[in-house]
C-alpha cells in the first residue's frame, strides 16, 4: 500500500496553472457555450409561451409519457413559465454540463497519461496524485463559474416568476451535477486501460443515469431519485426549492474523489483495474478487408449510434404529434416560425416538415463526421500504411464518399420510420405515409450537398473543415429561428436547408431539390481531383 | 537505368519556405540492402514517403521498377513492404486484425510466414492496438510486412522501439529477404544496424545526400587511426605528408592517416624498426560525424 501524505500533491499549484494555459482558450469557450444552452433560452420563452393559455396547452404538452422520459418530471401546483423551463431545459443542460465535465477530466488525466505526457511530469519533483489534485480543484473551479454565471444570467433579464432564489438553486443542481459526474470520471479514469475505454463508460454511465431517469419519472420514484439527472429535478426549482439533492449531490461527490484519489495511489502509471476485456481476436473477420471494409469498421459505431438516436428522437416528437399540433396553433410565433398562414386550418404538413428538417440537420452530423474520418485518418499517420498498400486514392475516397450518400439516405428512412411506426398508433388521424416519405424525400439534397461540401474540404482545403460544421450550425439557426428573428425568407435560402421548398406549405420545386444534388456532386468530384493530386500530411 | 529497383533523380521537395529535399539522387540494385542514414529533420521520411507516393516530389524523377511512385502507385505497392518508423495504429483494432488487414490490402493475399513472425517475434495478436507499446506496434509493422511476397521492403527506422533480441530477428528477416534476391531499402540511425546489414548506403544532410557508396569506398576517402610502437626515434612523423592529430610517447606513436600516403610512412616506419602496429579504419559512427562536424 503506498503512502499517502500531502507530499503525494507536491507540485499541484504548478499543474493547475499549466492546465490553465493549455486551455486558455477551450475553458473560456466550453464555459461560455454551456451557459449559453443552460440561460440562454430563458429570455425567449415568454415569447414562446407568454400567455396563460399557451402555457396551459405546453403544461399538458409536458405532461405527455413520452415527453416526460424525454425532458423529466412535471410538478407544481400551477403552470408558470419558470416551471415550464425547469421541465423542458433542466435534464438537457445537466446532460451538457456532465458531458462537459467528463471531457475535460479524461483530457487532463487519462489522456495526458496515455500520450505519455504525464509521465514526464511524474518523472519532475511532483507528487504522485499532484495531477488529480489540480484537475479536482479544476473542476470545483469550473463547476463555480457554470454555477454563478447561469445563475447570473438566468436572473438578469428579469422573466417573471424566475425568482433569484430559484435561478441560484437551478443553476447549482447543473453546476453540482456536473461536478458529481467530474468525481465519477475521475474514479472511472483509474479503473479503465485507455482514454478510450474510460470516455465509453463515463458516456455510457451517463446514458444509463438518462435511461434510468426517464423509467423512473415515469413510473418509480426510487428509480428516478437514484439517478443524479433525476435527483436534481427533485430541487423543485421555483416551487419548492429544495436544496437537499445539492448537498448530497457535494457529497457524494466528495466521496467519489476520494476514492478516485486513492484509486490512483493504488495502480501503477499507464494500467487499468478492469481485469482486460474485449475479444481477444488473432485474425481479421472477412468484413475487415480491403480499403471499404476498413472505411466501414472504422465509422460504423458512430454511425449505428446516430441511427439510433435519430430513429428514437423521430418518434418520441411523433408520439407528442397532436399536442404539438394543438400547441401551435394556440401560438403565432411558431405558425410564423413554420411559415403557416394565421387562417391555416391543416397544419400538420407544416409541422412534419418543421420535425423532418430538425432531424435532417441532426442526421446531417453523421454525414460530415464520416466524410472528415477520412481526413482525421490522415491526419493520424493512418492513411500511410493504407496508401503504402495497394489501395487507390481514387478508391478510398469513394468508399468515404459513397458511404456518406449512404448516411444521408439512411437517417431520412429512419426519421420518417420513426414518426411512422409512432403516429400510426397516437393518432386519432395518421398523417398519411405518403406524406412523411414526401418531406423526407425532399430534404435528401441538403444532406447530400453538406457531404459534397465536407468531401470537397477534405480533398482541396484539408485545414478548413470546421467550415464544414460552422455552416451546419448556421443553416440550424437560420431555418429554425430565422422566422422568428425576423430574416426574409431569401436570406434563409442561403442554406442546403432552407433553399429547398417547405413542401408542403410552399408548392414542391425540382430547381432548389437539383440544384443541390448537382452541387454535392460537383463538389464532390471536386474533393476527388484534389485529394487524389494532393500530399498526404499529419 | 531500368533494370535498377529503386531510382531517384534530382527530386526537390518543399513544404512553403522549408527546403526538404534539394536534388537527391539515390539508386539502389536488385538484392542490395541499402542503408539511409541521417539526423532526425534531415529529410529521410520524406524522401520515403516520396518514394511511396504519399508525397508529390516538386520536381525531379522517382521511379521504382521503373514505373513511376506517383501516377503507378497502386500498382508498384504490391510489390512493395512498407514498415513506417511510427507507427500509430487503429486504437480499436487488435494486432492480428491490423496484420490481416494490412495484407489484404496489399492484394498478394499470401501470408505463409505470418505464424512464424508471430512466433519468432514473440507478438501476442489479440490485444487492441491502444494497448501495445511502442516496441508492439512496431511488430505489428514488421510482420505484416515480412510474411508477405515482396520485391522491394522499404523501412523507416524500424526498429527504434525494438529491443536487442527482436533486433536480432529483424536483421535474421532482412538477410533472408536479400538472400532472395529481394530490394531493402533500410533508413536508420541505429548505425550499428547499417554498418552491419547494408552493403551501400547514402548520407542525408539537410535534404541533401552528402556522400554514397559502400561502408569500405567511404572509408577509403578518409584516414585510418594508427597506433605503432617502434625500437628506433617516431619524431620524424612530424615531417611526413598524410600524418595528423599525432601524439607521441617514449617509443609509441599514434596518428590519423590519410589512406593515399601509406606507402610513404610504412617505409619510414620500417626504418625505424617498427615492432608492432595496428590500424584501424573509421567506424560508420566516425564517417557520420565527419560530414556533420564539418
Amino acid at each position: 500500500m503506498a503512502t499517502t501524505s500531502l507530499g503525494s500533491f507536491s507540485g499541484w499549484t504548478q499543474l493547475l496553472r499549466m492546465i490553465q494555459r493549455r486551455d486558455r482558450w477551450v475553458m473560456p469557450a466550453w464555459i461560455i457555450g454551456v451557459t449559453m444552452f443552460c440561460a440562454g433560452f430563458v429570455p425567449a420563452m415568454p415569447s414562446i409561451a407568454g400567455s396563460s393559455d399557451e402555457m396551459g396547452i405546453l403544461g399538458e404538452l409536458m405532461k405527455n409519457p413520452a415527453m416526460v422520459a424525454m425532458c423529466g418530471l412535471i410538478y407544481g401546483s400551477e403552470v408558470t413559465l419558470s416551471i415550464i423551463y425547469s421541465q423542458m431545459m433542466m435534464v438537457w443542460s445537466a446532460l451538457v454540463v456532465a458531458v462537459m465535465n467528463i471531457l475535460i477530466v479524461i483530457r487532463h488525466t487519462r489522456t495526458d497519461e496515455d500520450e505519455g505526457r504525464l509521465e514526464v511530469i511524474r518523472a519532475l519533483p511532483t507528487g504522485r496524485l499532484a495531477n488529480l489534485g489540480a484537475v479536482s480543484v479544476l473542476m470545483v473551479y469550473i463547476n463555480v463559474v457554470v454555477f454563478l454565471a447561469c445563475g447570473f444570467f438566468m436572473g438578469v433579464f428579469n422573466v417573471e416568476s424566475f425568482t433569484v432564489r430559484g435561478c441560484l438553486l437551478y443553476s447549482a443542481a447543473l453546476a453540482t451535477c456536473g461536478l458529481f459526474f467530474a468525481a465519477l470520471t475521475m474514479v472511472i479514469v483509474q479503473i479503465a486501460h485507455s482514454s478510450r475505454e474510460a470516455m465509453g463508460i463515463s458516456t455510457g454511465l451517463l446514458g444509463f443515469f438518462y435511461i434510468l431517469r426517464a423509467y423512473g419519472d415515469v413510473s418509480s420514484e426510487t428509480l428516478a431519485v437514484i439517478s443524479p439527472l433525476g435527483l436534481i429535478q427533485r430541487t423543485y426549482c421555483f416551487y419548492e426549492d429544495r436544496l437537499m439533492p445539492v448537498v448530497i449531490l457535494v457529497s457524494l461527490s466528495l466521496v467519489l474523489m476520494g476514492l478516485g484519489f486513492a484509486l490512483s495511489s493504488l495502480r501503477d502509471l499507464g494500467q487499468g483495474l478492469l481485469p482486460n476485456l474485449g475479444r481477444a481476436r488473432a485474425h481479421a473477420p472477412r468484413t475487415l478487408s480491403g480499403e471499404w471494409g476498413l472505411t466501414w469498421r472504422l465509422t460504423r459505431s458512430t454511425i449505428l449510434a446516430w441511427s439510433a438516436t435519430v430513429f428514437i428522437s423521430a418518434a418520441a416528437y411523433g408520439s407528442v404529434m397532436g399536442e404539438m399540433e394543438d400547441f401551435v396553433m394556440s401560438n403565432p410565433l411558431y405558425q410564423q416560425m413554420m411559415g403557416i398562414g394565421a387562417n391555416e386550418k391543416d397544419i400538420t404538413g407544416p409541422v412534419v416538415t418543421m420535425l423532418v428538417l430538425i432531424m435532417g440537420i441532426i442526421g446531417t452530423i453523421p454525414v460530415l463526421t464520416t466524410v472528415f474520418k477520412l481526413r482525421s485518418e490522415e491526419v493520424q499517420g493512418r492513411l500511410d500504411y493504407v496508401l503504402g498498400k495497394s489501395v487507390s486514392r481514387w478508391r478510398l475516397f469513394i468508399g468515404y464518399a459513397g458511404l456518406a450518400v449512404i448516411v444521408s439516405a439512411v437517417m431520412l428512412v429512419l426519421t420518417a420510420a420513426g414518426f411512422w411506426v409512432v403516429i400510426q398508433s397516437v393518432m386519432t388521424e395518421p398523417v398519411s405515409t405518403p406524406l412523411i416519405a414526401k418531406v423526407a424525400f425532399n430534404y435528401f439534397p441538403a444532406l447530400f450537398a453538406f457531404g459534397g461540401l465536407g468531401l470537397f474540404l477534405v480533398g482541396y482545403a484539408k485545414k478548413y473543415t470546421w467550415v464544414g460544421w460552422t455552416y451546419l450550425v448556421v443553416s440550424f439557426l437560420m431555418t429554425y429561428m430565422g422566422s422568428m428573428m425576423g430574416l426574409p425568407r431569401w436570406a434563409e435560402r442561403l442554406t442546403p436547408f432552407g433553399l429547398l421548398q417547405r413542401w408542403p406549405s410552399e408548392p414542391f420545386s425540382w430547381w432548389p431539390w437539383i440544384g443541390l444534388m448537382v452541387a454535392g456532386i460537383v463538389l464532390g468530384v471536386l474533393g476527388a481531383l484534389g485529394f487524389r493530386r494532393r500530399d498526404i500530411l499529419t | 537505368m531500368s533494370e535498377m529497383t529503386i531510382s531517384m533523380n534530382g527530386i526537390t521537395k518543399d513544404f512553403g519556405r522549408v527546403h526538404a529535399l534539394t536534388g537527391v539522387d539515390l539508386e539502389v540494385g536488385p538484392g542490395e540492402i541499402y542503408g539511409f542514414i541521417g539526423p532526425n529533420g534531415a529529410g529521410k521520411s520524406t524522401t520515403i514517403r516520396i518514394l511511396l507516393g504519399i508525397l508529390k516530389a516538386d520536381s525531379g524523377q522517382a521511379q521504382l521498377f521503373g514505373k513511376d511512385v506517383w501516377s503507378d502507385a497502386v500498382d508498384i505497392h504490391q510489390k512493395v513492404s512498407y514498415v513506417p518508423g511510427d507507427v500509430n495504429l487503429w486504437p480499436s483494432l487488435t494486432g492480428g486484425e491490423v496484420i490481416d488487414l494490412f495484407v489484404r490490402l496489399k492484394k498478394t493475399g499470401d501470408q505463409r510466414y505470418r505464424k512464424e513472425l508471430i512466433e519468432k517475434f514473440d507478438f501476442d495478436p489479440t490485444r487492441k492496438c491502444g494497448t501495445y507499446s511502442k516496441g508492439n506496434r512496431q511488430k505489428v509493422a514488421l510482420i505484416a510486412a515480412f510474411s508477405t511476397d515482396a520485391d522491394v521492403y522499404i523501412l523507416d527506422e524500424p526498429t527504434s522501439g525494438l529491443d536487442p533480441l527482436m533486433e536480432m530477428v529483424f536483421r535474421e528477416c532482412v538477410r533472408k529477404v536479400a538472400a532472395e534476391g529481394k530490394t531493402v531499402f533500410l533508413s536508420s540511425h541505429i548505425l550499428s544496424e547499417v554498418e552491419q546489414l547494408c552493403t551501400r548506403l547514402s548520407i542525408i544532410r539537410q535534404g541533401k545526400i552528402v556522400d554514397t557508396g559502400s561502408l569500405r569506398e567511404m572509408q577509403h576517402l578518409t584516414r585510418n587511426q594508427v597506433h605503432v610502437e617502434a625500437t628506433g626515434d617516431l619524431g620524424g612523423l612530424k615531417t611526413l605528408e598524410g600524418v595528423h592529430d599525432l601524439s607521441l610517447h617514449d617509443g609509441e606513436a599514434e596518428f590519423h592517416l590519410d589512406n593515399d600516403h601509406t606507402a610513404g610512412v610504412m617505409a619510414f616506419l620500417a626504418t625505424q624498426g617498427a615492432t608492432r602496429l595496428v590500424s584501424t579504419p573509421p567506424t560508420l559512427e566516425e564517417l557520420f560525424m565527419s560530414h556533420y562536424e564539418a
